[in-house]
């Protein structure tokens, strides 16, 4: 190669390394956050042992050390770029020939894994796997003698695959076709493949399992083909690298890179789920308690679920602004305020977060629990946990909630957060008046039992209220509810307009307007909370409304008040 | 007891030299706080190590040392001890005390404790309990499967379940602790119950036009020929109150017998009562009686604490499978303001254990839940009070000698149940259970978010297929059952 081929590889690879950090941090950051959020790396010798205790461990541990760092997009974005590069830069190092085309080829298997990365259930662990089985191929490559360099790869397979998994066909095969010898080309491949074979009456995993590899994607039905595409693409590189062809030095060099790319981007756009990526969004920050990052994104662009309005409404409220502003938003009905049993577990974090928020936390447990179980791969995860903790010390129980702070205290960036915790465990008086405990010991519910039913959430925040009247997420919750079923007149009596210190909520003055119109009062003897304007306003809407403006224009111009939602939705 | 101390002393200096741990240490003036509690427990001779944590100790010696003079060392983070010198010192240790000196460095010093006993019965224990590792989780499940261990050692493997398939399997059951035969569900679109008889599989749908659901709460027949099942329409509702979690309750059930040589579920007008709500049977040793648990149906969730089991019994002809017609009450629980769940007999004939709660029929959830013995030769019935705790205890069973009882209970933590073993003698006394030895328990019970649901004695291995079954289960491959009223003229 050229010194500019050369200078054009690497800037190809840094070019490369930059779009992945751009795209894992800024358009992907909540998929990246959300490996870490799925896991609880603890660092400690029994976390070690049982995870390098089966085919992949030591890959899989690596990944898993790694995945810690997702906790900032930022960070996993680069650590992901790194790896991926790396990959690329191995096979590039496996092959003969090094030429342009070559040089392009070898971002194939990257691409596609970069693929992978962009589904929703991926792990590093097929990274760290992919990039230790490509440095074996080329640790065992620098032997120079042929004897001992074979019988060091033979030696080398069942170990491999102890360490790495089954991707240690990989190797058998980058290692055959550098060997160039049939026998042993065949003696490699069989062993790799009598790896996993051999393990199945041992291991409690399915055949299909041990040969696509344990650890190479969370979900164990339904896994991308991708990771063995890259396999196979590293192995058919380093094929045609070692093809006995003359090296053609082509003219169009910087034309083999744009081509790779070009076809990257809409590979990993249609391996990318915008969709997805927001509700993750939501759920992340929920769990976060970053409120006001809520609504600012949800200003950017608007809740698409359930899930993601009902974390919308949570951080209305948490911020004072639920009564104001959230038919600003598109509701549509209880469940974008309180998520009923049919939402997806996956978004049980930041269901458990409004129930704690609420007071209720027995149903936050158990929105917990559901959202580790939704967990594909059985792995802890340290949010989880961390809210699990909390709900323990807010219901009095100690030894539970210190099984939870232990974990968390063997992890990097929960660790400070638990250990204070842990260190006032001797004097529980100083845990529970800690931060916001003492006001949720306060405002849990504790009165009378009985068994939650969802259609009766009112009932539920009216006895959180009659606990503690001081509990304004309920009573907030309260008003919405009633304000989402159209039950004005529930409304009317829980709402205490003189209640409030500063401006009556919009959307609560809305709602009297509404009932003011139903029981014929005249204007003139509206109480002094209503605001003119809002009462110009009604005007305005009742006069199209009854003039049969369309749906799309009352839309445009009354689409945030609440009298748009009572007669339309 | 200081002069108990005083002759361990020596031992204990000479072990702390070989360990090059401290020359000093200061007497602590009373016994370790040691996790799992272990001090004064009744144990049988083949069990794994009671290796176990100090409370606050960073590192742990200690020295168990039998009748004979016979001694185990253990030393760490945890007192592991080596499974070999063990079971050599419990074997000659058998109908005497074990007593177990312990040290801590605790805050940086070395202290030490006075000793405690633990007793090695004579009575033999059988070869492992088999139970399922559930997570919490009320709708979504994951990881859940059921497991065997052995209790000789720390060795757990999985039949069905875990890694290997995501069903969720429950409800598994051995005839009199025989691992031959077994009875579990697999829930879920392809649910299946199988049957394991003869050493043969297989996967039945057992729901029938003229039965309520599938079957639920499976009790072998000693003759191995009948299984009782409950057919429940089972529902799960969430409590309020902080102190308490989960209710599963049932809107209907029934009680029902299956004819495994006939492939035939049996009932009778008597057992399938509308407004009545049959639960959990069980034969009785001799296989003659069922016992069961019933209710007056109730609007439900609403007087879900108005639902009160009693303990019901009818005759059983083993020779045919009919149900007799005279149902009695055996315990009226309900004028106790109690509900009566999970009865199992002991195989000798001679006692029936079952869970009392305030209510409800599923009393693993109730914090109140406790075991009670009753003597089925006098009638007599009392809660085991050395047993109980505060906590829900659950989901008892019988060794096949039974001289030993397994069961559940929460009182860990109030969340995770762990198993428990507990010794009884001839006349219903109890010794004081012990939980499920571990390697390290601190370290393992800390790190573990799964129950021990269900544990049930296995005389030996199971040697259960858990691949085959699984490809079972993802196969359509199901016995449909038949079904038959029970002959009236029992």
């Amino acid at each position: 190669m050229t010194r500019i081929q050369k200078i054009t590889d690497f800037g190809a690879s840094l070019l490369f390394l930059a779009a992945a950090v751009v795209y894992f941090s800024v358009w992907y950051g909540f998929h990246t956050i959300n490996l870490e959020q799925l896991q609880l790396f603890e660092g400690t010798w029994a976390y070690f042992a049982e995870t390098v205790a089966i085919p992949g461990g030591f890959a899989d541990y690596l990944g898993r050390f790694l995945t810690q760092f997702c906790y900032y997009a930022w960070s996993g974005a680069l650590i992901i770029a790194v790896l991926l590069v790396l990959i690329r830069i191995l096979v590039w190092k496996l092959c003969t020939r090094k030429d342009t085309l070559i040089g392009a080829m070898t971002f194939v298997p990257t691409i596609l894994l970069a693929m992978v990365m962009c589904y929703r259930f991926p792990t590093l662990s097929l990274l760290t796997a992919f990039a230790l089985t490509l440095t074996a191929a080329l640790a065992v490559n620098c032997i120079a003698d042929t004897k001992p360099r074979r019988i060091v790869a033979l030696a080398l397979i069942p170990v491999l695959y102890l360490l790495l998994g089954s991707l240690v066909i990989l190797f058998a095969a980058v290692t055959a076709v550098k060997e160039r010898n049939k026998v042993f080309a065949i003696t490699t491949l069989v062993l790799a493949v009598a790896c996993p074979l051999v393990a199945y009456p041992l291991l409690p995993y399915p055949l299909g399992r041990l040969l696509y590899g344990l650890h190479y994607y969370k979900v164990h039905i339904h896994m991308p083909v991708w990771p063995w595409v890259a396999a196979l693409a590293a192995v058919a590189v380093v094929a045609f690298a070692e093809a006995r062809i003359p090296s053609r030095q082509l003219r169009v060099w910087p034309a083999a890179y744009a081509a790779i790319f070009l076809l990257a981007v809409p590979a990993i756009l249609l391996c990318s789920s915008r969709i997805d990526e927001q509700s993750l969004k939501y759920n992340i920050l929920t769990g976060k308690r970053a409120w006001n990052r809520i609504v600012t994104e949800a200003t950017r662009r608007a809740p698409r679920t359930y899930g993601e309005t009902a974390s919308l409404n949570l951080a209305l409220c948490k911020t004072g602004h639920m009564g104001g502003h959230m038919f600003d938003y598109l509701q549509d009905g209880p469940e974008t305020l309180l998520p009923n049993e049919n939402t997806p577990y996956q978004e049980g974090l930041s269901t458990a977060e409004i129930f704690y928020q609420l007071g209720m936390v027995n149903n936050a447990r158990r929105n917990c629990f559901e959202a580790l179980n939704a967990i594909p791969d059985y792995q802890k995860s340290a949010p989880v946990f961390k809210l699990l903790a909390e709900t323990s010390i807010v219901n009095e129980k100690y030894e539970l909630a210190r099984k939870y702070l232990t974990a968390l205290s063997h992890t990097l960036f929960y660790k400070k957060w638990a250990n204070e915790r842990l260190a006032k465990y001797e004097d529980l008086m100083e845990l529970m008046i800690m931060e916001e405990y003492a006001m949720k010991h306060l405002e849990r519910y504790k009165g009378e039992d009985y068994i939650f039913d969802y259609n009766a959430s009112d009932v539920s925040l009216r006895q959180l209220l009659a606990e503690y009247p001081g509990n304004i997420t309920a009573l907030n919750y309260l008003l919405a509810w009633s304000l989402l079923n159209k039950d004005i007149g529930a409304f009317m009596s829980d709402c205490p307009f003189e209640g409030f210190t500063e401006v009556v909520p919009k959307a609560y003055q809305e709602a009297f307007l509404i009932n003011w119109d139903l029981f014929g009062g005249s204007p003139e003897d509206l109480p002094q909370f209503i605001n003119p304007r809002i009462v110009s306003r009604k005007e305005a809407f009742t006069r199209d409304f009854e003039t049969n403006v369309p749906m799309n224009k009352m839309m445009e111009r009354y689409g945030d008040t609440y009298w748009f939602y009572y007669y339309f939705k | 007891m200081k002069k108990r101390t005083f002759l361990y002393f020596p031992l204990l200096l000479a072990v702390l030299a070989c360990t090059g741990n401290p020359d000093s240490f200061e007497q602590a003036g009373r016994q370790p706080d040691i996790y799992p509690d272990y001090i004064g427990v009744t144990v049988p001779a083949t069990i794994a190590p009671l290796d176990f944590d100090i409370e606050g100790a960073a590192k742990v010696i200690a020295i168990a040392e039998g009748p004979d003079g016979q001694t185990v060392k253990a030393s760490g983070k945890s007192a592991n001890f080596p499974v070999k010198a063990w079971h050599s010192l419990l074997a000659a240790s058998k109908g005497g005390t074990v007593k177990v000196t312990a040290c801590g460095k605790i805050d940086g010093k070395w202290k030490m404790f006075e000793p405690f006993e633990i007793y090695v019965s004579e009575d033999a224990i059988d070869y492992g309990i088999a139970y399922r590792l559930i997570a919490p989780g009320y709708q979504s499940f994951s990881h859940i499967g059921i497991y065997e261990r052995d209790l000789s050692s720390f060795d757990e493997t999985c039949l069905i379940g875990g890694r290997n398939f995501d069903g969720c399997v429950n409800c598994h059951a051995f005839n009199r602790t025989r691992p031959e035969d077994i009875s579990l569900h697999v829930r879920g679109t392809k649910g299946a119950t199988f049957i394991r008889k003869n050493g043969e599989t297989v996967a039945y749908d057992m729901r029938t036009d003229s039965t309520l659901s599938g079957c639920v709460y499976p009790y072998w027949h000693p003759n191995g020929r009948f299984i009782a099942y409950s057919t429940n329409l089972s529902r799960q509702g969430f409590h309020q109150r902080p102190d308490k979690v989960l209710e599963v309750y049932d809107l209907k059930s029934d009680l029902q017998v299956y004819d495994t040589q006939e492939n035939v579920l049996i009932t009778s007008p008597e057992v399938k009562v509308d407004g009545v709500n049959e639960n959990m049977p069980v034969f009785s040793a001799d296989g003659r009686s069922i016992y069961f648990t019933s209710c007056t149906e109730q609007e439900i969730p609403r007087n879900v604490t108005e639902v009160r089991y009693n303990l019901c019994r009818v005759d059983f002809n083993p020779e045919t499978g009919d149900i007799g017609h005279k149902i009695d009450t055996v315990i009226f629980a309900e004028a106790m303001g109690k509900s009566v769940s999970f009865p199992k007999p002991s195989y000798d004939g001679r006692w029936l254990m079952y869970q009392l709660a305030d209510y409800g029929c599923f009393g693993a959830w109730h914090h109140e839940s406790d075991l009670w013995l009753l003597d089925l030769q006098t009638g007599e019935t009392r809660p085991l009070d050395g047993v109980n705790s505060d906590d829900a205890e659950s989901a008892h069973s019988w060794s096949s000698n039974s001289r030993w009882f397994v069961f559940g209970s929460r009182r860990d933590d109030g969340l995770y149940t762990r198993a428990y073993i507990c010794h009884i003698d001839a006349d219903g006394v109890c010794a004081k259970p012990f939980m499920l030895p571990q390697k390290s328990p601190r370290d393992f019970y800390d790190n573990s978010v799964r129950s021990y649901n269900v544990p049930e004695f296995v005389s030996g291995k199971t040697d259960f297929d858990g691949n085959a079954a699984v490809r079972l289960y993802n196969s359509d491959e199901r016995t449909k059952v038949g079904f038959r009223w029970s002959d009236s003229s029992l």
